[in-house]
């Protein structure tokens, strides 16, 4: 890991349009991005690739967000939980699977890349 | 449903305790009646028994004292005048042994012969015959001789008053028995003050007798009485009695009931037996009557127990099919909420991108247009949260949120119209321990509301200052203010002054914050704007930023 590393942030979503927008938007503000569309990818990616932090949408069709996160082993890098509207007691147990943050969407951006700055910055 | 609830908890029918059922007044009633009728109806009976048994003895007493008396009397008579007829000296020696044999009970015995007009004493035995004008050759007048006169052939009886004022009773008897023209008279004394004494063995022993001459009741005229109360009074009967050419009187009274003293009584026993039963029977049926009132009591106050219960159960189930039509109505918030939030995002995050890629151009009209599109985002974006937050409210995840970063993000995603101008300031102010998204919602609303409700302009401002234990949050505006009719009813769900808008904005925002343990309220006067003034409870937490 050197220092002038462009920090690696992971953007899952099912979402075309927010998977390509949020990739956009980060990449523009001077992040490394890798996207994929469901869980099961977004594992392999993790596997293979150093990433500093994981944007994941908590719906999506194959596998839903929480057990992505439940799963991640070794322990998780930063990840922040994306929602549209999710039971409680799915966010619950993002919380519990110690998520960084819970963004409800739509979201402002500057809150997101003030988060995404934050959770980077304690990866580093 | 304890609809069987126990039976000491149903309070007691309202009866009186004291009055009695119309039922039972009724039965007592016809017990009363029952009662008195058998009573007279009986004694009716017991009377007409005993007034026939008394006319039964009365006329066997009538019989044997007309028989003994008339006999008696008409033998010693007899005698006397069949000595009369023979010569004065049989006769003064007939009479002479009579008054002996009587001891006391003739007073006088006489012969008279008729001189012209009047009558002369031929011959007299007795005592004070002087005094009376009854001694021989003596001249008599008055009511003797009056009864002299009035003899015939039958014997004739009258009363007559001594010298000394005392009643005798006179008979006499005329020719043919007497000589020619003559009368033989006997008097007795009368003292119907001494009851003659009556034996058992007598016929009429139960009953009291007076005897009278003549059909008169005077005292004068009582000749044998065995009571010595008269006259006789009360359930009397009379009988008359023919002595001779007159009529005796009889009266005759039973001592003892002579129907017997049970049968006497009957009518008491009866009156008294129907009374008794007729008690019981009120007894009866009152305690029946009450029973079944208080049967009936019970059965309404359990009817009506279950009558309330199925009222219930329908309002239940009514409200069932209500509530699971608002849960599928819920259910399709939730899901349009879902379904519009991504495309919503996607567009937020489409704005944001195109905002930078034309950062280097100063196109003003491109800005506006800019903005106008993010404000309307953020319009449809705060419908589908107020939507969903009314129909599915969501519990509260508290974090710290720093309210100027609040107030400056509310400000970016629904920037002012044209005209308006936004403030905001919390110098000094510590971060407040809140769901970040929820308090965000409720300043959205806040800010939005405040642009509606200046058309022409304005400025907005938001502050946040620490007043007390609290953290007191104002979002301000300039505009046309509201009356009071509006500032009462404006946290009503689906209230709104606005065209369009769901009402639930500040219905939502005022759930919100309660469930912070803060107050929302509304400071208003129509023409000077309106100031939301929101208090949040201060946080104890250090002053740390945390997502």
């Amino acid at each position: 890991m050197t220092t002038n590393r462009r920090p690696q942030v992971l953007v899952v979503d099912d979402e075309p349009g927010m998977r390509e927008t949020l990739c956009d938007i980060l990449e523009t503000v001077g992040y490394d991005v890798t996207s994929a569309g469901d869980g099961q990818d977004a594992l392999d990616v993790i596997q293979h690739k150093n990433v500093d932090v994981v944007l994941m949408d908590v719906q999506m069709p194959k596998r839903d967000g929480v057990s992505v996160l439940q799963e991640m082993n070794p322990p998780p890098p930063n990840v922040i939980m994306m929602t549209a509207y999710a039971l409680e007691e799915r966010l619950r147990a993002a919380v519990d699977a110690n998520a960084f943050a819970i963004l409800h969407k739509p979201f402002n951006v500057s809150r997101l890349l003030s988060l995404v700055a934050s959770a980077s910055g304690n990866a580093a | 449903m304890s609809v069987t609830a126990a039976t000491p908890d149903l309070p007691a029918p309202k009866a009186s305790k004291v009055a009695l059922r119309r039922a039972s007044v009724a039965v007592l009633a016809i017990f009363v009646l029952v009662s008195g009728a058998l009573f007279f109806g009986t004694r009716k009976v017991v009377d007409d028994q005993e007034g026939r048994l008394l006319t039964e003895r009365g006329a066997d007493v009538g019989t044997l004292l007309s028989t003994s008396v008339s006999s008696g009397l008409q033998s010693a008579l007899t005698s006397l005048a069949t000595a009369a007829q023979s010569s004065t000296a049989a006769f003064t020696r007939s009479a002479q042994a009579q008054l002996t044999a009587s001891s006391g009970s003739t007073s006088a015995i006489a012969y008279v012969t008729k001189k012209g007009s009047g009558w002369t004493v031929v011959a007299s035995v007795g005592q004070n015959l002087e005094q009376d004008g009854m001694q021989i050759g003596a001249l008599v007048n008055g009511p003797r001789a009056a009864m002299f006169t009035a003899t015939g052939r039958l014997l004739h009886s009258g009363v007559v008053q001594s010298a000394a004022g005392s009643p005798r009773l006179a008979i006499t008897i005329g020719p043919p028995t007497a000589p020619p023209n003559s009368v033989v008279y006997i008097e007795y004394p009368l003292d119907p003050t001494r009851p003659r004494p009556v034996t058992k063995s007598q016929p009429f022993n139960e009953l009291a007798i007076a005897l009278y001459v003549g059909t008169t009741i005077e005292p004068d005229k009582l000749i044998i009485s065995t009571s010595q109360q008269t006259p006789l009074t009360g359930n009397v009967k009379t009988i008359d009695l023919t002595v001779g050419d007159g009529t005796w009187r009889v009266v005759a009274k039973a001592k003892h009931p002579l129907a017997g003293t049970v049968t006497h009584s009957l009518p008491w026993i009866l009156a008294l037996t129907a009374l008794l039963i007729g008690l019981v029977m009120t007894a009866l049926v009152e305690i029946i009557s009450r029973r079944r009132d208080y049967a009936l009591v019970l059965v309404k106050e359990r009817t009506s127990a279950l009558e309330d219960s199925m009222t219930k159960l329908e309002e239940t189930q009514q409200a069932l099919v209500t509530n699971e039509r608002l849960a599928a109505l819920g259910q399709m918030a939730a899901t349009v909420g879902h379904e519009l939030r991504n495309p919503l995002g996607v567009l937020t995050n489409s704005m944001y991108l195109i905002r930078s890629a034309v950062a280097g151009t100063a196109d003003d009209k491109l800005r506006r247009q800019l903005d106008t599109a993010e404000r309307e985002i953020s319009a449809a974006t705060l419908i589908v949260s107020d939507l969903l937050e009314f129909s599915r409210p969501r519990e509260a995840t508290p974090t710290m949120v720093e309210l100027d970063d609040l107030f400056e993000e509310a400000a970016s995603v629904a920037p002012p119209p044209t005209g308006i101008s936004v403030e905001h300031q919390a110098d000094g102010v510590p971060p407040v321990a809140a769901d970040r998204d929820q308090i965000r919602q409720v300043i959205l609303n806040l800010l939005t509301n405040a642009y509606e409700a200046m058309p022409g302009g304005g400025t907005v401002k938001m502050t946040a200052q620490i007043v007390g234990r609290s953290v007191e949050i104002s979002v301000a505006d300039t505009g046309v203010g509201m009356d009071e009719e509006t500032r009462n009813h404006v946290f009503d769900p689906f209230f709104s002054l606005k065209i369009k808008g769901t009402g639930l904005g500040l219905a939502v925002s005022k759930r919100i914050v309660e469930a912070h343990n803060g107050t929302l309220r509304m400071d208003s006067e129509e023409g000077h704007g309106c100031t939301a003034v929101l208090t949040l409870p201060l946080s104890q937490a250090a002053v740390g930023v945390n997502a």
